[in-house]
């Protein structure tokens, strides 16, 4: 057992920037082991002095997918967002993992609820892109900042099998239908807590807590699965 | 596989592990919900063959020598951050002040959270492997594990588990809870054991 992490060759495909904050990353990646939605890969840089930077990203493609992609978020200092963000370009190689993590998984036992803040939407890219070509029904609630950052607002519109509760906590766009408010105590009050659900949150520390307080508190015991990133 | 453009941040450092970088923060990472606890009514039971061999009181613990380390901690997710200070008892210590003598090799942390990692006694007992209830001359956040977690600096800190309450003695290594999701058993940084297989 090494426990060393293996790399393959990969190639930028697509890069498509969708706001000032985050980009979504398209790659083709040699050898590409299907993923399961919600595993996670490395992307690894290489200097030429042979200096390495490896982050973890959530992967957001559909296994269905050809191409395998990451959604990127600039963050403060961010040695490899921010270069994957501000310099990589269509053409460029990497190397890419395999993918990883067995346990923040899609286990569609149940009717799954997905429960996001910001860029924690990625691995529900990839599960809800699943689903839907299954014509799988799920709930999807995601916050943002502002309307961009919704990031798959209309494919996520056009689900007809599925529940979609978008929420803008900052600039709303006019005419904005969706929600405005932050997670709260009332946030799944639509819910038929007589069904079979199934919960995943993914998002700050913060949020994840918030969240699953809030869960706790619907009164009755769910499966849940959570996916922080390395908040401070 | 040069990439284009890349120079790097970070110059190379003899004390970060290989794959992973240098981190001023310290991120908050957990698999479960942040637990609510009241250091008063904390304790730690030493248990085999489910008996519970010792429980330890946190007013009997509190009054136990205690250590202060400072140690470069690695988390599996790659960040490393330097001279992290903790205090705490060594297990070593604890052992000896309950006269308390190991009855096999192998170990399995627990949470009260349900949170389970394996250690080898061997690893337990080291100088520097430390039941904390300190962090940098505070009290640890709960988030970052308090009132009380164990620090096994020279091993990923996902050995280090947060929120201890048991220490129970196994005849055989046996996986824990992110073992068991294709961690690695032992977990060296030095040697990137980061996943098995």
């Amino acid at each position: 057992m090494t426990g060393l992490q293996h790399f393959n060759n990969a190639i930028i495909t697509k890069k498509k920037i969708i706001n000032s904050d985050l980009c979504l990353i398209n790659f083709e990646v040699e050898n590409w082991h299907k993923h399961v939605p919600g595993q996670y890969s490395e992307i690894c840089l290489t200097a030429e002095n042979g200096y390495q930077a490896i982050r973890p990203y959530s992967i957001a493609s559909s296994p269905d997918e050809k191409s395998v992609t990451f959604l990127i978020e600039r963050i403060n200092n961010g040695e490899v967002s921010n270069f994957l963000y501000d310099i990589s370009t269509e053409g460029d190689n990497f190397q890419v993992s395999n993918p990883i993590g067995k346990r923040f998984i899609l286990q569609n036992k149940k009717i799954p609820i997905f429960v996001a803040s910001g860029s924690g939407i990625a691995p529900f890219i990839s599960m809800s892109k699943y689903l839907a070509n299954k014509n799988k029904r799920f709930y999807m609630y995601h916050w943002s900042k502002n309307f961009s950052g919704l990031v798959i607002y209309e494919e996520n519109k056009s689900y007809i099998n599925s529940l979609y509760f978008p929420n803008i906590t900052r600039n709303k766009p006019p005419n904005w239908t969706g929600g405005d408010s932050r997670i709260n105590s009332k946030t799944f009050n639509n819910l038929d807590l007589n069904n079979q659900y199934e919960f995943y949150v993914c998002g700050s520390d913060f949020f994840v807590e918030n969240a699953l307080d809030i869960i706790s508190n619907l009164g009755k015991k769910f499966d849940i699965y959570t996916e922080r990133f390395g908040s401070f | 596989m040069v990439t284009r453009g890349f120079f790097g941040k970070n110059e190379k450092n003899e004390r970060v592990p290989p794959g992973q970088y240098l981190e001023n923060r310290f991120p908050v990472l957990s698999a479960e919900p942040t637990p609510k606890l009241d250091i008063k009514d904390w304790d730690l039971s030493i248990i085999y063959n489910n008996e519970t061999l010792a429980k330890i009181s946190w007013d009997v613990f509190k009054n136990l020598p205690s250590t202060s380390i400072n140690k470069d901690i690695h988390c599996v997710t790659r960040w490393t951050k330097f001279d992290m200070n903790w205090t705490g008892v060594k297990v070593s210590t604890l052992f000896e002040e309950l006269d308390f003598k190991p009855p096999t090799e192998w170990t399995m942390i627990g949470a009260s959270t349900g949170y389970t990692t394996n250690v080898p006694l061997k690893d337990l007992v080291l100088e520097n492997t430390i039941i904390s209830y300190s962090y940098e001359d505070e009290p640890i956040s709960p988030e970052h594990g308090g009132p009380v977690r164990l620090i096994v600096p020279h091993l990923y800190f996902w050995k280090s588990a947060k929120w201890i309450d048991k220490i129970t003695f196994l005849d055989e290594d046996t996986p824990g809870f992110w073992e068991n999701y294709g961690y690695h058993m032992y977990g060296d940084p030095w040697k990137e054991q980061r996943y098995s297989g």
